[in-house]
């Protein structure tokens, strides 16, 4: 019956989200159906550095939630080493979250303020009941905050005492401990200076590289993208408009939305307004190059060259 | 030039128990009409601290001491109702984070106007006046917008609408605390425009704190580096960013995405105790014997101020 707990060795894609929805209740008596995630397909292979892009409002922080199997996809379906996790009762999904794993956009209100940093690290290997004594639950603590180049002595304090950086190498610390396969980093460096995100994304990236886990970043800062990404999405209202190699997608962009994006000195300000016709493109209503069809068609997502695939109509007649 | 608002040895302690923060260390800074000053340094280097001083909004627990001197007087010596008035009057405050500072119960064109209302430096036609300045700043139905609530606006547009809250009533210094800070590319582009459009319409003086760089790079006209609780470097920007003189400048500015993304090395220092002599000492790659033992001071060279026992002689 635990057939899914059998380790997947050769298994080359590690989470696959297939025409992912989920719908919020809005309006005053909760009948109407905001989609803040609009039928996301995704593949993440074990290794892969794969970075978010798009700005706030999008679905970007949905869509991490439901990779997770924190909130229940209103249709749509996640796996995770090819176990369909979006419909699991708690106790399976505990076994599945030890090796997944969530850094929150926030360090601050992250960590529980009356505990220590060192019970806050260790907690994970008390739910998951990882380890039996004291002493080797205080090894495995030390070992990772090394890592992490945090000081024993700060193990003692509490988060108030911490600054911005060191709570952020904390919260990746406690997400770290049990070895995940699968990490989520929600804008982990949103709120921190330049010089204190580059010291974190620099010590991310190499903890990438000696453990090897697969991570999806969400991030809205290109120059960030750029650095911890290996491969591309873009996010619009709720979709998935552009995906691509980093390098590639962001040196040439295709979707429109995501050439605003890139190069915003040759396009204005603009303003997404909601759209009422269900079934035009999103983006229609400030696109500078929109034609007859997308006002009548939604487009797919079409597949331009290997691995690259665009939400839009120009690109639309190529297949 | 004649300064419009002159800083002189602004020291800014706070009594936390048997601790003495030391957040600002001796200030010394002249902001000139018609400029926008960015200020730019790592969180806790006393950015707030000193912007908090100059509006006379600090905690009951502040000890402050020196002189800004605005229009011949000293704002922080008399006494707090007095410099109320005149703060109130001549400065106008944007604070952070748009979503939460509108009053949700209140009309947006109200709170536009409500520091100009207060202390009665509008004309006669109000209404006008804030539509026009919405107009300006891109609000395409002006005359609706102001009837409205905070919550029926979208994201840019109370964006827009606490731009116009600061130009208005013709403010002499309008001072902006970290006005991009959880805002994404789009919005932050947008707050960049609207700055530059509110600078090109008004002869407002602005007075920027960030601690994004790349933000303060395209509103600003001088750069002033804080460190520690002191400037460690003042500079116009077009000479700051073709080349900084401060090691700590250009470490700031090292670790920006676009320019490498290299960290600083160590951390910043407690204000409590901060390092002796060059309080940069510690994390930086040139100091020297000179640099442990005495504290530079903030010298002029050529139109910028540095504060480094190198001076400009360093590569």
């Amino acid at each position: 019956m635990f057939k899914f707990l059998l380790p997947y060795v050769n298994l080359v894609i590690l989470v696959r989200a297939r025409g992912l929805r989920k719908a919020f209740k809005v309006g005053l008596r909760k009948n109407k159906n905001l989609y803040a995630v609009d039928g996301v397909d995704l593949e993440i292979k074990v290794g892969e550095r794969v970075c978010l892009i798009g700005e706030s409002g999008c679905g970007k922080t949905t869509l991490a939630k439901l990779l997770l199997a924190l909130i229940k996809p209103t249709r749509g379906k996640v796996f995770f080493k090819d176990v369909e996790i979006s419909n699991l009762g708690v106790k399976k999904l505990r076994e599945i979250r030890k090796e997944m794993q969530f850094i929150p956009q926030h360090p601050e209100s992250a960590l529980d303020p009356r505990w220590t940093i060192y019970d806050s690290i260790a907690e994970p290997l008390r739910i998951h009941k990882v380890i039996d004594n004291k002493k080797e639950e205080r090894e495995r603590v030390l070992a990772m905050v090394e890592l992490l180049g945090l000081k024993p002595e700060h193990l003692g304090r509490k988060p108030l005492d911490l600054s911005g950086g060191e709570l952020q190498r904390a919260i990746i610390a406690r997400a770290l401990i049990l070895e995940p396969k699968f990490i989520v980093a929600d804008e982990p460096t949103s709120m921190l200076d330049a010089s204190t995100q580059a010291k974190i994304l620099n010590l991310f990236t190499e903890l990438h590289k000696k453990l090897g886990f697969s991570y999806l970043f969400i991030t809205h800062d290109l120059g960030v993208a750029k650095f911890v990404g290996d491969s591309l999405l873009v996010m619009h209202a709720g979709r998935i408009v552009e995906a691509g190699k980093t390098e590639v997608l962001l040196r040439d962009p295709l979707h429109p939305y995501t050439s605003l994006l890139v190069f915003p000195e040759d396009q204005r300000y603009y303003e997404s307004k909601a759209l009422n016709e269900k079934n035009s493109c999103k983006f229609y209503s400030v696109c500078p190059s929109k034609r007859d069809v997308c006002s009548q068609k939604d487009p797919e997502l079409f597949e331009v060259n290997k691995g690259r695939m665009v939400r839009c109509w120009l690109y639309g007649d190529q297949v | 030039m004649k300064s419009i608002l002159s800083l002189q040895r602004i020291k800014t302690y706070f009594r936390l128990d048997k601790l003495l923060i030391k957040a600002v260390d001796g200030v010394d800074l002249e902001v000139y009409p018609g400029e926008a000053l960015g200020i730019v340094g790592e969180s806790g280097c006393g950015k707030s601290a000193l912007l908090l001083t100059i509006l006379r909004l600090l905690p009951h627990n502040a000890h402050f001491s020196g002189k800004a001197i605005y229009d011949g007087i000293d704002l922080l010596g008399i006494s707090e109702d007095k410099a109320r008035k005149i703060i109130g009057k001549n400065f106008a405050f944007v604070p952070q984070s748009f979503g939460a500072s509108l009053n949700p119960v209140m009309k947006i064109g109200f709170q536009i106007v409500e520091r100009s209302l207060e202390h009665s430096n509008v004309k006669k036609d109000v209404k006008r006046d804030v539509t026009d300045l919405l107009r300006k700043l891109g609000v395409e139905e002006a005359e609706k917008t102001v009837q409205r609530f905070p919550h029926q606006l979208s994201g840019g547009m109370k964006q827009r609408a606490l731009v116009a809250m600061g130009v208005f009533g013709e403010a002499k210094i309008v001072f902006l605390d970290e006005p991009t800070k959880g805002l994404d590319v789009v919005k932050k582009r947008l707050t960049m425009d609207l700055l530059r459009k509110a600078r090109e319409e008004t002869e407002t003086t602005f007075f920027v704190i960030s601690h994004d760089i790349e933000f303060i790079e395209s509103v600003a006209s001088r750069i002033c580096v804080m460190y520690c609780g002191q400037i460690v470097e003042e500079a116009p920007k077009k000479d700051f960013f073709k080349k900084p003189l401060h090691p700590y400048s250009k470490a700031l500015l090292e670790s920006l995405p676009s320019r490498g993304m290299k960290a600083i090395k160590g951390e910043a220092p407690s204000m409590v105790n901060p390092p002796s002599g060059c309080r940069f000492h510690p994390r930086c790659e040139l100091a020297e014997e000179v640099c442990i033992k005495s504290e530079p001071e903030l010298l002029r060279i050529d139109n910028r101020f540095l504060r480094c026992h190198r001076g400009d002689g360093f590569e």
